[in-house]
């Protein structure tokens, strides 16, 4: 918990230039904010209504799909103030975060949403206007009446073709481009000779028309392609921004020891900088106050903290947990190994070996059966010299072979199992991990945050029920620390009803505890035991005049519940590690209680990685930003509730709840992702053998085709459907 | 049944005015957030004002 600061000084410095350059876009004057726990019609109420008293705004209008709020001032105000928007949503009971304002990709991302969902919408308006003529020639439309319909369809068929289909034809392009099969290729190709040649048709006459099969199908595609990407595109959105942006706020003091505000990239070597407790240093530090304790969490992974004291350099990135400390910067942030490992984290892209998924190999190998079978179909009748039945068949055999129940049937199983995986709280970033789940052999997780909370509990006390003045001195004492012991402390003893002590000096000594003075003049002092406790235990103990009145027992770690992940991984044959930054005895612990004997310890986040790599098809759970480099490295990346921002962008998959029961259903979910897909490449495969075959022998007509498509995609929506079921 | 070569076109002529209002609804921003209106209109207004007198 950071200490309590006034909500003026808290979000003051937004009104600062150089905050507000970062957060405003100056042409647009839209400053935009995630707000965390809005999700309710009420919220809309309350957060909308602070427009009647913020005079400065024009509009305020909150998303409650993504939590974002977008607030647009008045072009009259010259200087807005950002604070008071921060500050009105902090008294309403929101935790609201500032987004980076962008100048571009806001509108670049919404401009090319909207142009999807034009051309969805186009497409279905033309092809459900093609089947309705097409139905009227089905059912009998003769001489100039069936021509004025197919007059109509064909000059519907127009836009489609040089609209609608775009898409299909830039997957083809890339298709060509990086020379691998692709099922854009033969959907293209159906496309247009089935537009060419049904043209051809009208034109001379005689023959059939394939522009409702034609368009109906690609359609389809369209639209599980549309809600593909849309379930797949919440995992930014909802992933909360905080740490390491650079612009987060850093308190640096001037020669007159007035404090200004910065954002964190600004800093220079030689600023005078204020830590409070829980900050993390924005760059390589001098340490200045007399002694402070640290935590690597963050960038080693280690969860012990350690005592530093003045003129010792506190690494970027390490987190102070004792009272405010003063330091001095030594480097700008960049120039840090840290900061270079952010650097280079923002620079790669993940780079991972090309997996061959199963549904694309699949895939490929079908086109190139449809495509050689067309071929031939078209060589043997072109060799007998038929050339319109060999256009005829070979067409018909490209639209109704084709593999679309493929192209579509594939991205539905993808999109139920996405749904199904977002309503228990697993986000996932990409889908080829639904598959690659399956090849995975051995997991690794980083122990703190995943197998383990990283918060002490406590165990016992003694006496066992403690005095009510006792706790109200413990939680005097503890109320604004950052001490892993606070925490544990205020939570056990949330439920106090007595008052809390009101101390003075309370002082936090680093690497010892904390003291302080009661209004009647007694000492008391919260501080480790003389005597050794046991191992994974922690004990406090507490003074009153230096005698000991209380103590308390804490449980360095507790193990979430894992039984039956690991029963699981057990069925799978996953082989299970642990890969941690911290020290070994702590690891020996957990792998002994989790019976777990394949483990790594004080490794280092390039250890981590090397690791990874040196170990194919490995699933990797973390949760720091010293887990990244692994995350990359993973076959599968999962990183947990908790996770900072430059970790998450990194991973796959992020788990909403902690513990590990998500993981348990991500693995569930990808089994039944992979099995819908195989079911409906089964049955595609068999519609593909029999409508292939019937065109081939020159039974399918557009009438055929026109039944066929429907059916065949109706079906597998219904198996899909009732498949994800379960 | 000669209507229908005026009654086509004329279906098709609507149809596009129908294809246009759609495009100019998503370029307006109709689409881009589906979650919020729905709750927005739950809100009453003068509910809203005695709430603020309230604060």
């Amino acid at each position: 918990m950071s200490p309590i600061v006034t909500a003026a000084s808290e979000f003051s410095h937004f009104d600062l230039p150089d905050f507000k350059s970062l957060y405003l876009n100056a042409n647009e004057r839209v400053f935009r904010v995630q707000v965390e726990g809005a999700r309710c019609v009420n919220c809309v109420k309350k957060i909308e209504g602070l427009q009647a008293r913020l005079n400065e705004v024009e509009s305020i209008r909150l998303n409650l799909g993504s939590g974002e709020l977008r607030v647009v001032f008045k072009a009259s105000v010259s200087a807005p103030h950002l604070s008071h928007v921060m500050e009105h949503l902090v008294q309403l009971g929101y935790k609201p975060t500032a987004v980076v304002a962008n100048e571009s990709s806001e509108s670049v991302e919404l401009k090319a949403n909207r142009r999807e969902l034009i051309r969805l919408g186009v497409a279905f308006a033309l092809s459900s206007n093609i089947m309705m003529f097409a139905i009227a020639q089905y059912a009998g439309a003769l001489g100039a009446e069936d021509r004025f319909f197919g007059v109509f369809s064909f000059l519907l068929m127009i836009p489609y073709m040089g609209f609608v289909a775009i898409p299909f034809y830039q997957g083809s392009w890339r298709s060509l481009k990086n020379k691998e099969l692709n099922v854009d290729a033969p959907l293209t190709l159906a496309l247009v000779t089935g537009f060419l040649f049904s043209s051809y048709n009208l034109w001379r006459g005689e023959g059939s028309l394939y522009f409702d099969s034609l368009t109906s199908f690609t359609t389809l595609i369209l639209l599980t392609r549309y809600l593909q990407k849309k379930l797949l595109k919440t995992f930014t959105s909802q992933s909360p921004s905080t740490s390491f942006s650079g612009v987060e706020k850093i308190s640096t003091l001037d020669a007159s020891s007035r404090v200004i505000f910065k954002p964190a990239k600004n800093i220079q070597p030689g600023d005078h900088i204020v830590l409070q407790s829980g900050d993390y240093a924005p760059t390589d530090v001098e340490l200045l106050s007399q002694q402070v304790e640290v935590n690597f969490q963050l960038t080693t992974g280690e969860s012990q903290p350690k005592l530093f004291s003045a003129g010792m350099t506190l690494p970027h990135g390490s987190q102070l947990i004792s009272a405010e400390a003063q330091v001095r910067a030594l480097k700008i942030p960049t120039q840090t190994v840290f900061g270079s490992f952010l650097a280079q984290l923002q620079a790669t892209e993940a780079k991972k070996s090309k997996m061959y998924l199963l549904s694309e190999k699949w895939a490929q190998n079908l086109v190139a059966l449809v495509f050689s079978l067309a071929a031939l179909v078209f060589l043997y009748f072109l060799v007998q010299g038929q050339t319109v039945v060999a256009i005829e068949r070979s067409l018909a055999l490209l639209i109704v072979a084709c593999p679309c129940a493929l192209a579509f049937g594939t991205p539905l199983a993808i999109s139920f199992a996405l749904t199904r995986a977002r309503r228990r709280g697993i986000l996932i970033k990409n889908a080829d991990v639904l598959e690659n789940l399956s090849q995975v052999k051995l997991a690794y997780f980083d122990k703190t945050g995943t197998l383990t909370s990283s918060q002490l509990r406590v165990l016992r006390t003694e006496p066992q029920v403690l005095s009510l003045e006792s706790i109200g001195l413990i939680l005097g004492m503890e109320q604004s620390s950052n001490h892993p012991v606070a925490f544990a402390l205020r939570e056990h003893f949330k439920h106090h009803s007595g008052p809390k002590a009101q101390l003075r000096n309370v002082q936090e000594i680093p690497g010892q505890g904390v003291i302080g003075t009661t209004p009647a003049g007694q000492t008391v002092r919260l501080s480790a035991p003389k005597s050794e406790t046991e191992e994974n235990q922690k004990a406090v103990v507490l003074y009153i005049d230096e005698l000991p009145v209380a103590q308390i027992f804490l449980e360095a770690e507790v193990l979430f519940e894992s039984g039956a992940l690991f029963k699981l991984l057990q069925k799978k044959s996953i082989q299970v590690g642990i890969l941690s930054g911290d020290s070994a005895a702590q690891v020996k612990a957990v792998g002994q209680k989790l019976n777990i004997t394949n483990l790594l310890w004080s490794q280092k986040p390039q250890d981590k990685a090397r690791q990874i790599e040196s170990s194919p098809n490995c699933l990797f759970v973390g949760d720091g930003v010293n887990d990244t480099l692994a995350f990359k490295k993973a076959l599968v990346a999962v990183a947990v509730s908790g996770s900072l921002t430059e970790a998450l962008k990194s991973a796959d998959v992020y788990l909403v709840k902690p513990g590990l029961k998500s993981l348990e259903e991500l693995f569930i979910t990808s089994d039944l992702a992979l099995l819908l897909i195989k079911r409906n490449l089964v049955f595609s495969a068999v519609y593909n053998f029999l409508a292939g075959g019937a065109a081939v022998l020159g039974l399918v007509n557009p009438l055929v085709a026109a039944v066929l498509m429907p059916i065949s995609s109706v079906s597998m929506l219904l198996l899909t459907h009732f498949g994800a079921k379960k | 049944m000669s209507v229908i070569y005026l009654m086509i076109p004329m279906a098709m002529i609507i149809g596009t005015g129908f294809v246009f209002a759609f495009v100019w609804a998503v370029n307006n921003g109709q689409f881009d957030d589906t979650d919020t209106p729905q709750a927005r209109a739950l809100i009453d207004d003068d509910e809203d004002l005695q709430g603020e007198k309230k604060v």
